[in-house]
């Protein structure tokens, strides 16, 4: 048990020190690079509420025909 | 002098040629053929049974795209030494760095389902069981890649891409009307107009060219093999090949459905073989020995995709050139991917459809991220240098990218809400 417990702290301590190698970006941020980003990240969140209606909507077809 | 010699001496500069392509070429024509994996041949046998061979003009289109796209991986890996997931993390933070890990590791593992649904069913073809092919490609691939050497995995798996060139055979076997072949499918056109159902097809065949998987591989691959930037023509040879004969692979593929199972409905790469039978035995059993090499050639890339871009992050050795000793979480992560998807195909009732359904929205959902990073990083001088995107370059780059955005975009959208085009 101990074992699996450290497994999990040792992972865990491997994403909080790439987070912290990678806390600044090192790309300098043009203005084509923020809306580069900012419409992916609004595009990737169309999607992911696009993918949530379908899949809720589903499996509300499925319980309530 | 003999005549071998005489003949050596006449042609030494083709032999240099020849040798130095031999020892550079692999990640390009690799990753190029493997696109044509499972999926891709379901959706080329489906194409010609349902348009014919009207749409081999726009597999002909396809090739430059692709080539584009897998070219900026090409200087990205040759310049940067890095992979792609790790180029994410340092250029735009670890937000967007373990965005690029999930959504590669998530449509890997499921595209490596559906590449196991189409080996098992090929090779059911001939009466064998689902557990013994599964069982046997998961050894084929242990074997590649605990040998301990990038140059010889690289080696086997180009061996298996001769065997993608099947389908050129197969098309002779079932005769069809050459002739009717170049007048009908040279000619860009769209059959019928383009409606919803030509509008679905053609987003497919762009979906099934392009995969987020494919920009991973082949930048960690230039890595591995340690291409320099001195080496980024020859790369540049390589990935124009393979592009050559992923086109040539697929019209090959259309032609033999579209010449003799035209008007059927075809929902697999299987279902064509089997249909193919009656006409000509040896069609239909090349047709699923196709399949099954373009499932096992997928695997093979696709699952080394993500264990490349894991242990990039995660600072753990991941080379090919690694012993298993040397580098056990690389492999760990290679065979976790392999064996959990194998299983899911073995187990009875799985959702095997819902599965394939998904890596298409999957894939073509989050391609526009790949491809968004992609052309933002070959624009970066201080990352690129020299090798950065010149105005030719970034022209033809940002109309595929927007293009392909858009396409994939409607093809998620197609796929998630069947009618909104009808």
């Amino acid at each position: 048990m101990n074992a699996i417990l450290d497994g999990f702290r040792d992972f865990f301590q491997a994403i909080r020190e790439i987070n912290q190698k990678y806390k600044t970006p090192r790309i300098k941020t043009t203005r084509m690079i923020t809306i580069s980003l900012l419409m992916l990240r609004i595009y990737l969140i169309a999607m992911l509420i696009l993918l949530l209606y379908t899949f809720i909507s589903t499996v509300v077809r499925q319980i309530i025909p | 002098m003999n005549a071998v010699s005489r003949l050596y001496y006449a042609n030494r500069r083709v032999v240099k040629f020849l040798r130095l392509l031999a020892m550079i070429a692999g990640p390009g024509i690799l990753v190029m053929v493997a696109d044509n994996d499972a999926g891709g041949i379901t959706t080329y046998t489906a194409t010609g049974a349902k348009y014919g061979y009207a749409l081999i003009w726009f597999l002909v289109l396809l090739g430059p795209i692709a080539y584009f796209v897998q070219e900026m991986t090409v200087r990205l890996g040759a310049v940067t030494k890095r992979g792609h997931a790790e180029a994410i993390f340092d250029a735009f933070g670890s937000f967007w760095g373990w965005f690029s890990i999930f959504d590669l590791t998530l449509t890997d593992w499921l595209t490596l389902v559906s590449e196991f649904i189409g080996m098992t069913a090929a090779l059911g073809i001939f009466g064998i069981p689902h557990w013994i092919t599964t069982v046997i490609v998961i050894l084929l691939m242990a074997i590649m890649v605990i040998q301990g050497r990038y140059w010889t995995w690289e080696k086997i798996a180009l061996a298996f891409c001769i065997i993608n060139l099947i389908y050129i055979p197969a098309a002779f076997l079932v005769h069809p009307n050459w002739s009717e072949v170049i007048r009908v499918g040279w000619l860009p056109h769209f059959p019928g107009g383009l409606n919803g159902t030509l509008f679905f097809f053609l987003m497919a065949n762009v979906g099934t060219t392009i995969a987020p998987w494919m920009v991973f591989f082949q930048q960690s691959a230039v890595v591995d093999k340690n291409l320099k930037e001195k080496d980024i023509p020859w790369s540049q040879l390589d990935t124009g090949i393979g592009a050559f004969f992923t086109v040539v692979v697929a019209i090959f593929c259309i032609v033999v459905t579209a010449a003799v199972l035209k008007g059927v409905n075809i929902q697999s790469a299987a279902e064509a073989a089997v249909g193919l039978m009656p006409y000509s035995r040896y069609a239909g059993t090349f047709m699923a020995i196709g399949l099954f090499d373009a499932g096992f050639l997928g695997a093979i890339c696709i699952s080394l995709s993500s264990s490349w871009a894991v242990g990039e992050v995660f600072g753990w050795a991941h080379s090919l050139n690694n012993k298993v000793r040397e580098a056990p979480w690389f492999y760990a992560v290679y065979f976790v991917m392999l064996l959990s998807a194998g299983i899911v195909v073995l187990i009875p009732g799985a959702p095997l459809v819902t599965i394939t359904l998904f890596v298409q929205v999957a894939a073509t959902t989050l391609l526009p991220a790949a491809l968004v990073f992609l052309i933002l990083l070959l624009n970066n001088e201080e990352l690129m240098g020299k090798q950065k995107n010149n105005r030719f370059q970034n022209a033809v780059n940002f109309t595929i990218v927007i293009g392909l955005i858009l396409l994939s975009t409607g093809y998620s959208l197609t796929t998630l809400f069947p009618n909104w085009l009808h």
